[in-house]
Parts: C-alpha cells; structure tokens; sequence
C-alpha cells in the first residue's frame, strides 16, 4: 500500500471513442457482455425496441456491478450499508439493492461520480418505464438518444471493464487494517486522522467487520488496530459509527466471543466509550425493519410495496431505541422525500406518524449527528419532488429552531425554509464534499 | 490466664499485601476484607448454606455498562465499614442465586450495595471474563467462597490468593482449579468460530453444577466411539448432544437459548447420577451412568468414586484424553494426555 490516504480512486478514462455513436460500435466495447448478449441488445435497439433492449443491458450491467462489489467481501459490504445480519455466506443480490449497489461502486471508487450519477439516471429510467401501466406505456417510451447514453454510461462504467479488477487499493487496505498491527507511530495512523470522514466511517466498519468475523492471528490484528485507531478518530468520530462500535461490543458479548470483548472492551475503556453499548440488542430488530423500508423504497414497485415494511416499524412500538434511530430515520425520510416521480400514498401516512412521534431531542440528533453523512437522504435533494418534501419536512418539524453544529447543515436548512433549491444543493453538495474529500 | 490461639493473626497478615496492592480504599483497612472472609467462607441464612459471589468495586457504573443486557438493583446505602459489609451480605446473599451478583461500592463515605448480572443468553461471555481484567483505573475485587472452609480472593490487576480457613497444607490445589482444563479439553476440536461461546456456556454451567454436586467424573474421549470399557455398562446416547451445533443454531436464531439451556438441564441431572459422564473432544455429550471396571489389586485410599477415577487415569492416552474428579467436598483432580496430570 502506497503512503497516499486517498486509498483507492475511481478508474476514469475513456473507455468508449468519442466516434463510437451507434449501438454496435458502442456494444463492442462491453468487455463483460458475450457475443450473444452484444447481438441482443444490438437488435433490440437498432429495431427501436429500447425499453426491451435497456431492461436486458440493465440487467446485465447491475449482475456485473454486483459480482464486482462481492470481490471486496459479502460481509463488508453489509457492514458498510450498517446491515447487522450479513456474512460471507450471503448472496450479494439479496445483500444489495440496485441503489445501494451504485452508491457503493461510487464510495469504493468503482465508478466515478459522474458516472454513478449516469448510472442512478438510468436505473430510474429502467424502473419509472417497468412501473407505468398499460395505457401510459401506450403513450410513452424511451427515445433514443436517452437509450444510447444509458447504453453508454452501462458499459463505460460496468460492462466495459474486465472482471474483478475494482478496488485493489481497497482491498490492499482492507488486508492491512486485518493482516497486520499498525502502531500509533505509523505514518497510515496520522494520514488517516487527517482523511475525510468517509475514511474514518469505512474503517470502522472493516474493524468492526473484521472483529465480528476473523478468528485467530486475524483477529488479534483487528483488535489491536482497533486499539490503536479508534482512540485516533475517536473524537471526530460521529454517533452513528460511535454507536456501531458500542453495538459490536454488544453483539460480541452475547455471541460470547470473549477476546473481542476483552479487545473492544479495552478500545472503549480508553475513549470512555461505554455510554454508547447498547442496554439490550432490541435495536436490531428496528435496524432491520428500516432496511426492509430502504430494500421497498429501493425496489421495483416501490409505491405499493413501502407500506407494508412501514407498518411493521410502526408496529415495533414509538420508542425506537437510539442505536437504531439513524437507520430508522433515514428509512422514514426515504418513504416521505420519496423520489423523482412522487411518494408511496399507501406509506407515507403511517411514515410521518412516525417521524411526528419524534421528539426535538431526538430531531436535533439526527440532524446534528446523521444528517452530515446521510449520503441516502442528501442525495434525494438534487430532485425537484424530494426536495420539496423535504422543505415541507424541515417546516413541520422546525429544523431551523434546533442547534445547529455543522455550518453546512445549517445553510441546507436555511435555503429549504426559503425553498431556495439552487442553495440548498450548494449545501448539500458541501456536505457530500466533505464526507467524501472530493 | 489462658492465650487464645486464631486464625485471626495470620489471616490479617495474609492478605494486607493484596489489600495495598488492589488500591480500593473500602479494603484499605485490612480489617474489613478478613471480615469479608470469615463471613462468607460458612455464609448461612435461615440454616441454609449460601455461597454469593461479591465484587467490590470503585466504579459500578462503568461494570454495568460493560454487561450488555443485564442488570443491576440497588438495595441499599451504608456505612463503610465492616458493619456496614455485614448488613450488605445479610441483604443481598439470600437472593444472589441464578445468575445474580453482589456488588459493594466503595463511596466517599459510605458504600453503596446491590446485585447485579450478566446477559440471561447462555453462551454470553462470563462475567468474570468481562470484570476481571484491566479496566482502565477501575479496581475489582471478588470474594468467593469456592468451597466449604475455601474463599477465593481475586483483584483485576491480577493478585488472586486461596484463603483456607481449615487445615489443608498451603500447597493444597484450591477447588476446581481444573475446570478449566477440562472445559479446554472438551472444546479442543470444535470450529474456532465456536469454540469461546461453548467454553463459556461450558463452564458456567458446569461450575454451578459442580458448586452443587455430591461428586462426580467426567471423561473425555477423542474417538470417534465411546470406548467400550465405559460404554459396556452406561447409558450412550443414541445421538450425542451436540454443543457445538447448538450453539451454531442458536447463533442463527434457528433455535431459541431455551433449547441449548434445557440440554444443559440434561447435563446437569446427569451430573447428579451415578456413574462416569462420557464428553467426546468435539463438545459432544456421549452419554451418562457408565461405570468402569475397578482392580482391587492398586492400594488406594478412598471411596467408590476415587478407585473409579485411578481406574480411568490409566486409560488416558488409550481412549480417553482427560479424566476429572470432584470430591463430594468439592476438591478435584485431573488427568490429561498434554500435561498428564
């Protein structure tokens, strides 16, 4: 591993000659698709019969994507996206929603931003067709131009690529936080406290994914490496992953394993960190009622199938325990910015009676501790619809009367007030920068 | 005038050191430990034996919140001293059963006294796995009485002593010393992933057992059958209970802890059988009630049980890795392959 904190990087590049306009010359350049696949899709599209010819590339394009991801382990993946039930023995395509599958391939450095973006257009495109009913598919269809730069965007970031040759720097990475013991000395130690918070979220969840899952010299590796970090990062470190940490511990201690215990136990009693073990792992079982909202909201038919998941978190009870509140908020604010093309009806009532159950304390939470990395809900405000939900939210519940400790969060909230859209992406575009480092 | 001759003297001077060492002001007077001793070593409330477990401390809060999902009750405030000590063990002792802890803590100016207990979920980590190691300035101590006449003094900065208020020679092994060896050799070949919750469930439940037992023996076996000098004349199960799938199913949420503890139940009935219990080194129950051939040629001093356990120490190496002994006053003996014991 070189000494450079920025660990892995997008591959960019042009893939794809700025000459190759037509689909078959496009298609040639789709290192993963065979020549049967190619010749589909070619002549789906060159008939005109985009939205078969799309559905067919799309298909394709996210198996791939999902295949690659999985190369950086099943079980990290999950950890990542804060899923607690995930190990290597999972399949990646009941682990990952497609949305989730572009976010991390753009986290990881798998695809560049403009590329996730293109991605995350044309998934919405894919969905928002499948979804219409017979007599607006009549009317509406997918023109061509919008089919080849979909077309386009599939192989350049995905398909183009040979297979597993993603995030070697990652995995590098990853093999060194669980192959060897960094001492606080270590140059990696001191790039790491300076690194953008991405960096700090993602290497607690390795460590804490490589305490949950390694056994012996391994082990003995992540724990001291825990040993040494967390007290490193431990005071830029924000709720959601402080109460991951606490979680761990928990998890650890009822699952018995006694030398991560006595490891973490160690790491905490150094940053006093005990206040964020959970009481009980009742927390679990909200964390994984919200993941069954994302998994909806995420899906095909999203607008008929949110409500049953959020009547389930309804039914757990009004007190969602504080370890799952980000998870839980996140899902609810999913259901109520909704997406480009408007909120599940059938959802979102139960949803906000929900979030309006929330006291101030708990909104001054989020907004204070989750928000800054809640890359989910940030990135709905680029659309029209969701940010317009979102200004309606951030009136309803007085965001702007609450505390605010980050200038960012601060100025998102002041432009959605003032329904300023064009600020308000500022803001969160300050945000996602500082999360990330770009 | 006659002098009177007590243990009194010597036990003061006995622990002084560890009371210096362990740092926790409530023991600093060396005076309030031996009381805690002497108490506790033949503790009985209503003409019934009790044997609590107590740790001192200087920092309940911080151990609480290192026992996930247990809890903790406070009973009462006194003085700090070993009237005070006196009043908390009298309180606490008769309901510190079934997992159940006594805690004294040590305040300004008086102490604050309780129970406490880990996580109900029987494969968690122990308590003492949690509480007894470094903790950052938190000092603990645990006071313990192991066996009748037997207290275990015990600090987190590693000073453990075996006081015997009886007259066993110094070098005497304290009681269930070889738990866990034995507990290690039950475990020794399962899968490392479940290997620590079987070695806690394990020995949880075997030293509550073993606390209550008239006595017992326990071989391990590392064939792949019983051997036929104990299985000619026991009970071998059809299917061995398998600990180690259990707890993995448990892991899973397959099953509920109710399921691994009611073969623990199994286990702790036939601990209170006759006969030798047979473990393989997979962590597998093989079965109950067996019974060995005995020479009468060997000159042993003992009972039916001690002639057993010589029979068995010769078969260790030929069908059994390890044999385990508890006396019916507690006291144990083990022989193993590694350290032939």
């Amino acid at each position: 591993m070189d000494n450079n904190i920025m660990l892995w990087q997008p591959e960019s590049g042009e893939l794809i000659p700025k000459g190759a306009k037509t689909p078959a010359l496009i298609s040639e350049y789709a290192a993963q698709l065979s020549a049967k696949d190619k010749k589909q899709i070619v002549a789906a599209f060159e008939s005109g019969h985009f939205e078969i010819g799309l559905t067919y590339l799309w298909g394709k394009t996210i198996t791939a994507l999902k295949k690659e991801l999985s190369t950086v382990g099943v079980g990290l993946l999950g950890e990542m996206l804060g899923k607690t039930d995930v190990d290597e023995d999972d399949n990646v395509e009941d682990v990952l929603t497609t949305k989730d599958s572009i976010r991390l391939a753009e986290e990881l450095g798998i695809v560049s931003s403009t590329d996730a973006m293109r991605l995350r257009h044309t998934h919405e495109l894919v969905t928002h067709f499948s979804q219409m009913d017979i007599n607006d598919s009549e009317l509406e269809e997918i023109d061509e131009t919008e089919a080849i730069s979909s077309l386009k965007a599939c192989i350049k970031s995905v398909l183009g690529r040979p297979r597993v040759e993603v995030a070697k720097n990652f995995v590098e990475f990853r093999e060194a936080l669980e192959g060897e013991t960094l001492t606080k000395s270590d140059p990696r130690v001191d790039m790491l406290i300076s690194s953008p918070y991405f960096f700090h979220k993602l290497t607690v969840s390795v460590l804490m994914n490589g305490a949950k899952k390694q056994v012996g010299a391994n082990l003995e590796h992540v724990l001291a490496n825990i040993n040494v970090l967390i007290p490193a990062i431990w005071t830029n470190l924000r709720d959601t992953e402080k109460w991951q940490i606490g979680h761990g511990y928990a998890e650890a201690y009822a699952d018995g394993k006694t030398t991560t215990v006595g490891g973490l136990k160690s790491a905490l009693l150094k940053v006093k960190g005990f206040d964020y073990v959970p009481e009980n792992l009742r927390s679990d079982t909200f964390v994984k009622a919200a993941e069954a909202i994302i998994f909806a909201h995420d899906g095909f038919n999203n607008f008929y199938n949110e409500s049953a998941p959020v009547l389930n978190l309804s039914k757990l009870g009004s007190s969602i325990p504080t370890p799952a509140l980000p998870a839980c908020i996140t899902a609810l604010l999913c259901v109520v910015l909704g997406n480009r093309y408007g909120v599940a009806m059938s959802a979102i009532g139960e949803a906000t009676n929900i979030l309006s159950a929330l006291s101030g304390d708990r909104w001054n939470y989020y907004i204070n501790n989750v928000l800054p990395s809640d890359m989910r809900i940030l990135n709905k405000l680029y659309d029209h619809k969701p940010f317009s939900n979102w200004v309606n939210v951030v009136k309803k519940y007085n965001f702007t009367g609450l505390q605010i400790k980050n200038k960012s969060v601060s100025l998102l909230l002041k432009a959605s007030t003032n329904n300023d859209h064009n600020k308000a992406i500022s803001a969160q575009k300050k945000l996602i920068d500082e999360f990330y480092g770009k | 005038m006659p002098i009177n001759i007590t243990f009194r003297t010597q036990l003061l001077g006995g622990v002084s050191e560890f009371c210096q060492q362990s740092n926790l002001t409530l023991i600093s007077n060396t005076l309030h430990l031996v009381e805690l001793i002497v108490l506790l070593a033949r503790y009985k409330e209503e003409g019934v034996s009790l044997c609590p477990k107590v740790y001192l401390t200087n920092g309940m809060d911080t151990l609480s919140s290192m026992l996930p999902e247990g809890e903790r009750i406070k009973i009462g405030i006194t003085s700090q001293d070993a009237k005070g000590i006196k009043l908390a063990i009298k309180k606490c002792a008769p309901l510190a059963n079934g997992g159940w802890l006594i805690y004294i803590q040590d305040g300004v100016n008086n102490i604050e006294y309780g129970l406490f207990k880990g996580s109900g979920n029987p494969i968690s980590v122990l308590v003492d796995d949690v509480l007894m190691g470094e903790n950052d300035g938190i000092i603990v101590v645990k006071v313990f009485q192991v066996a009748e006449d037997c207290v275990e003094i015990k600090a987190n900065n590693g000073l453990q002593h075996y006081v015997f208020l009886n007259h066993r020679k110094e070098e005497s092994p304290p009681p269930l010393q070889f738990l866990d060896k034995l507990v290690s050799e039950i475990t020794s070949i399962t899968p490392e992933q479940e290997r620590e919750p079987l070695i806690s469930f394990l020995t949880r439940l075997l030293f509550e057992t073993l606390r209550q037992s008239h006595g017992c023996i326990i071989a391990v076996t590392n064939m792949n059958k019983p051997p036929k000098f104990l299985s000619h004349d026991g009970v071998i199960l059809e299917h061995p209970i398998d600990f180690v799938n259990l707890i993995t199913e448990l892991k899973k949420g397959q099953i509920s802890s109710s399921c691994l503890e009611s073969k623990g139940s199994l286990l702790q009935g036939m601990l209170n059988s006759d006969g030798i219990i047979l473990f393989d080194n997979k962590g597998r129950l093989l079965g109950y009630n067996c019974f060995v051939k005995v020479s009468h040629k060997n000159d042993i001093n003992g009972g039916a049980r001690k002639r057993a356990f010589d029979a068995l120490k010769n078969k260790v190496g030929s069908g059994l890795c390890a044999v385990f002994m508890q006396s019916q006053d507690g006291w144990s003996e083990f022989r193993s392959v590694e350290n032939g014991q």
